[in-house]
């Protein structure tokens, strides 16, 4: 029968109490009156040996007063009976007492005995008369008839003490009926508890050792990767409930895992996709650039880079957002992570008509986040606004509002649409809750775990009179501190860009990219600058030119068809070192090169990067050559 | 019917013929080999009644030994009631095996109070020691005049019994004691005791009366020292004095002229007991003394309780207990039976005499 646990386990405990409780009152009311009818039983046996001992003794001693009395010279015709220890009359009989509770055999020897001392004791008076009566020879002679029978009924009184003890008195039957009763106790209650742990352990067995055994199994296998459908435990127990929850659970995250697969492969894509980008907008901009330096005048060529710089913000936000990097918490800017956000998804916005306004106080504080997952957060929410006015009539528009308040900064995302209903704002939050066809459910659930690892929350504000969803998540502010210097934030780009020192004046630097223009547009600023700049146009070209020239810095693209960016660095490392640690890496994908060559991220730049961070880099590099002397560049 | 039920039933015959009749109950007799005439006729009055009687005369039921073996036959057979045993000793010792098996016993002339005072299933025909005791005391001072009274008697629970009867009722009226001495146990194999020289030793305290808890050999044993030291004293016997061989040469009590002898019942205490002497006398050619007499009576009350509808030792037990008090009383040649404690009310003692080798009466009966 299908029980619940707590149920199950509930009559575990009863069957197991009543089985003590029966234990308890077995021994109270079968072992101890046993126990009591055999003390019962052994106290007259008791009294039975005390009787045939004393009744001996008085014989014994009645005896022995009469040889004293026989021994005395002269005989007396005084009344000699008095002094024997007899007593008034005979000692009643101890069959008549004790008769009951002995073994027939022990009995009849008790009767043999009784009347042998009786007979003793009789005779003794004989004695005593016969000395009363002045005939000593008599008296004396029949003493001796009673110092012989005197053995004689001491050896019977002995074999009736033995037959007591061994042939079965009372208190052995009684003893043996107690031990019997026990016995049988203590076999049915054996058989009781084998049978209870038994009927326990197969009903454990079955209805909750097996279902753990076979849900283990299936997390187990389901954690390898390994699907073998869903559980179809029979309802009826939590057991149950807990395999329909990992039967949906398992599903959720087989749809989940395939949407990641899908999404992984769009991230592979997009990321590919942004480095054959970052190509020509490196050369695009590279090329306005000099145009800009030569002609500051140039409207068209400042509008040239203008436009190269926005395309060059998506693709790196783009490939950042698919990619992640690892988790970097930093002082942040929630506005400027919020404006990165909108930036991804406003495009999405204009095309369904849905309006995004922006309401972001002008001096809000800094944020300790990882602005990567805190711009998730955002997406998330303007995605969920998206997705519901898309498909809602009337007024689409969505409100982004920042402020700060008691210590905290605080995000709202409010739509115009429908709003969340009563019923479901209590499972919000839960992991798999949707109420999209295509969603997976986790887009809220992920958001509230990114913010609360952040020290803050994210809640779901309550209803009000303007309708529509509005979600709010609050962090708490960082101390405020100097802002530091942002070089791309602060216009550092123009400044470097317009740098006219020539600080590479006898240098040598190698620039390795499989594409001509950037290589052709690196190579020309550099040798403006007085370096020497020797090009490779490939990976293998770049090793033999590391082997033969005397390369101080090396400008090294990531992604090249013959050999890699990545196979180049190693080769360095191991053959030059020194000119391993003076290499730049020039990449769409700065990830990849941080996470699999453990290289510092201020020698990755990432694609199209401009000239002036590019000569800052480079400069860098190149005073640390010179300190070093001449002898560092030989190959 | 098929062949093997005709079979089976055939094979069963022999064995159903084998089986003891469970309608009949189980009385088991358990008396002296003497006393079996008066079964014998009373057994012959109760044939009509279903009793399956259960007994071997060839053997002691008296000695304690001998009566406690004859006690466990008894069980084995499985019976309801025993009509025994014939004295204290034999009665006190065999009711330590059946009362544990529920089973009545029924003892003629057994006065030993132990046998009904333990509140078993014990019932006695005669009154017990301490009447009987009281009843003796009351004659040496009433009609003896005795004030120094030596007392002999028999160390077994029949001897002590008297004893403690007639001592007690002596200190109650302040006459002395002033010997007692006691015999071998019946059936003892110990030492033999010489009653003469007992009595000897005892007459040197000068009584007045003598008084014997003791059978009829020790009586005549007492009787013959009398007689040959020609001492002139009254000698007054308990009823264990009246309890005779069956032979006639041992039934004449000439030996015992002028003996005093307590007896519960005479052949010529009323008509019923005279008829009962008569019928006896005619069967066997003697006349019957208070042994047969109560265990003529001890069969015949059992068949009463039988045609009553006893069967069980239960039945048994309501029914004895009954007699008399929610029961009607049963009339019996020894008296009338009311039962309280066991033993009868109605049944009084006598004082007699023996003049010409015979017992007479001098006194009407006593208190019981």
């Amino acid at each position: 029968m299908k029980l619940p646990l707590r149920i199950r386990f509930s009559i575990y405990a009863l069957a197991g109490a009543g089985y003590l409780a029966g234990l308890i009152v077995t021994a109270a009311f079968v072992g101890l009156p046993a126990l009591l009818r055999v003390d019962r039983s052994l106290a007259p046996l008791q009294s039975v040996f005390q009787a045939i001992s004393a009744r001996q003794r008085r014989v014994l001693d009645a005896v022995g007063s009469v040889e004293e009395i026989l021994s005395t010279s002269g005989g007396s015709s005084a009344r000699a009976r008095p002094m024997l220890p007899l007593g008034e009359r005979p000692a009643s009989s101890l069959l008549s007492v004790y008769g009951q509770l002995l073994a027939p055999a022990a009995a009849k020897k008790l009767a043999i005995a009784e009347d042998e001392l009786g007979a003793i004791e009789s005779a003794l008076g004989d004695v005593v008369a016969r000395y009363e009566l002045g005939d000593r020879k008599g008296a004396q002679a029949k003493l001796a008839e009673i110092r012989r029978a005197e053995d004689r009924s001491q050896h019977l009184y002995t074999e009736a003490m033995v037959l007591a003890l061994n042939t079965g008195v009372a208190a052995r039957r009684a003893f043996r009926q107690s031990m019997d009763t026990l016995a049988w106790s203590a076999a049915v209650w054996i058989v009781i508890g084998v049978l209870l742990i038994a009927a326990i352990g197969y009903d454990v067995n079955r209805h909750v050792w097996v279902p753990i055994r076979t849900l283990e199994t299936r997390v187990r296998r389901t954690a390898a990767g390994e699907w073998t459908g869903p559980l179809h435990f029979p309802p009826g127990d939590e057991l149950s409930a807990l395999a329909a929850q990992f039967d949906a659970l398992t599903e959720a995250l087989r749809q989940r895992a395939g949407q990641h697969a899908h999404l992984a492969t769009a991230g592979e894509l997009l990321s590919g996709t942004a480095h054959e980008l970052n190509n020509p907008l490196q050369a695009i901009r590279s090329m306005a650039e000099l145009r800009v330096a030569a002609d500051p005048e140039s409207r068209d060529w400042t509008t040239v880079l203008a436009q190269v710089e926005r395309a060059s913000k998506l693709t790196r936000d783009l490939v950042q957002f698919v990619r992640p990097a690892a988790r970097e918490v930093r002082r942040t800017s929630l506005n400027d992570v919020v404006k990165s956000a909108v930036e991804l998804i406003e495009f999405q916005y204009r095309a369904d008509g849905i309006g995004l306004e922006l309401d972001l106080e002008s001096v809000l504080p800094d944020v300790r986040v990882d602005a990567h997952e805190m711009a998730q957060v955002v997406v998330n929410l303007l995605g969920n606004a998206h997705a519901v006015l898309a498909r809602t009539e009337g007024p689409k528009r969505v409100f982004v509002r920042t402020w700060t308040e008691g210590g905290l900064v605080h995000c709202r995302v409010r739509d115009t649409g429908p709003g969340i209903s009563t019923e479901i704002r209590g499972r919000i939050f839960s992991p798999f809750f949707t109420t999209r066809q295509t969603g997976v459910g986790l887009g809220l659930t992920v958001s509230r775990n990114l913010v609360r690892g952040a020290g803050g929350d994210l809640v779901l504000d309550p209803a009000d009179a303007r309708g529509g969803a509005s979600f709010t998540f609050s962090l708490p502010a960082a101390q405020a501190v100097a802002a530091v210097f942002n070089p791309v934030m602060n216009g550092q780009r123009v400044e470097a860009s317009v740098d006219q020192s020539s600080p590479f004046h006898g240098m040598t630097i190698l620039v390795v990219d499989d594409e001509d223009a950037i290589r052709g547009v690196l190579e020309r600023y550099f040798r403006r600058d007085g370096a020497t700049v020797v090009v490779a146009e490939g990976g293998n070209r770049a090793v033999e030119a590391i082997r033969r020239e005397a390369i101080d810095v090396v400008l090294l693209d990531l992604r090249m068809p013959d050999l890699d960016g990545t196979e180049v660095y190693r080769i360095m490392r191991r053959e030059r070192p020194e000119l391993a640690s003076r290499t730049i890496f020039l990449s769409g994908d700065a990830t990849r090169v941080t996470e699999e060559l453990d290289v510092p991220r201020n020698r990755v730049l990432v694609k199209p990067v401009e000239l002036g961070e590019l000569r800052r880099v480079v400069s860098d590099l190149a005073a640390g050559v010179r300190g070093q002397g001449p002898g560092t560049r030989d190959p | 019917m098929r062949r093997p039920a005709w079979v089976l039933l055939i094979a069963l015959l022999p064995a159903a013929a084998c089986r003891p009749d469970r309608s009949k109950v189980r009385i088991g007799i358990a008396v002296e080999p003497g006393w079996y005439p008066a079964v014998r006729l009373a057994q012959a009055e109760l044939q009509d009644l279903p009793i399956e009687w259960i007994a071997d005369s060839t053997r002691n039921v008296q000695v304690a030994a001998s009566a406690l073996d004859y006690a466990e036959w008894l069980v084995a057979q499985r019976v309801a009631l025993v009509v025994g045993h014939s004295g204290s000793r034999g009665s006190v010792a065999a009711s330590t095996v059946y009362a544990p098996h529920g089973i009545v016993q029924v003892a003629p002339v057994a006065t030993t109070r132990k046998l009904t005072s333990s509140g078993g299933r014990a019932f006695g025909l005669v009154p017990d020691d301490s009447v009987e005791g009281a009843y003796i005391v009351a004659f040496l001072d009433s009609a003896l005049h005795a004030r120094r009274v030596a007392i002999l008697y028999h160390q077994d629970e029949f001897g002590i019994g008297i004893r403690d009867g007639v001592v007690g009722e002596l200190n109650r009226r302040q006459i002395a004691v002033v010997d007692e001495r006691y015999f071998t146990p019946e059936g003892a194999t110990g030492p033999s005791v010489d009653v003469s020289v007992l009595l000897a030793a005892a007459m040197r305290s000068a009584p007045d009366v003598i008084v014997l808890g003791a059978r009829i050999a020790e009586t005549r044993d007492v009787a013959a020292y009398l007689r040959k030291h020609s001492l002139k004293i009254p000698v007054v016997c308990s009823d264990g004095s009246y309890v005779l061989p069956p032979d006639l040469k041992n039934r004449n009590l000439s030996d015992l002229e002028g003996f005093y002898i307590v007896r519960f019942w005479s052949p010529g205490r009323d008509s019923t007991a005279t008829e009962f002497a008569e019928k006896f006398r005619r069967r066997f050619g003697y006349v019957p003394d208070q042994s047969e007499a109560f265990t003529y009576d001890a069969v015949k009350l059992v068949g009463a309780a039988v045609r009553a509808g006893a069967r069980s030792p239960a039945d048994f037990s309501r029914a004895l207990g009954a007699t008399g008090l929610t029961g009607s009383s049963y009339v019996g040649v020894g008296g009338t039976y009311r039962f309280i404690n066991g033993r009868p009310r109605e049944i009084r003692a006598e004082m007699a005499v023996v003049r010409g080798g015979a017992l007479h009466s001098v006194s009407g009966t006593g208190p019981s």
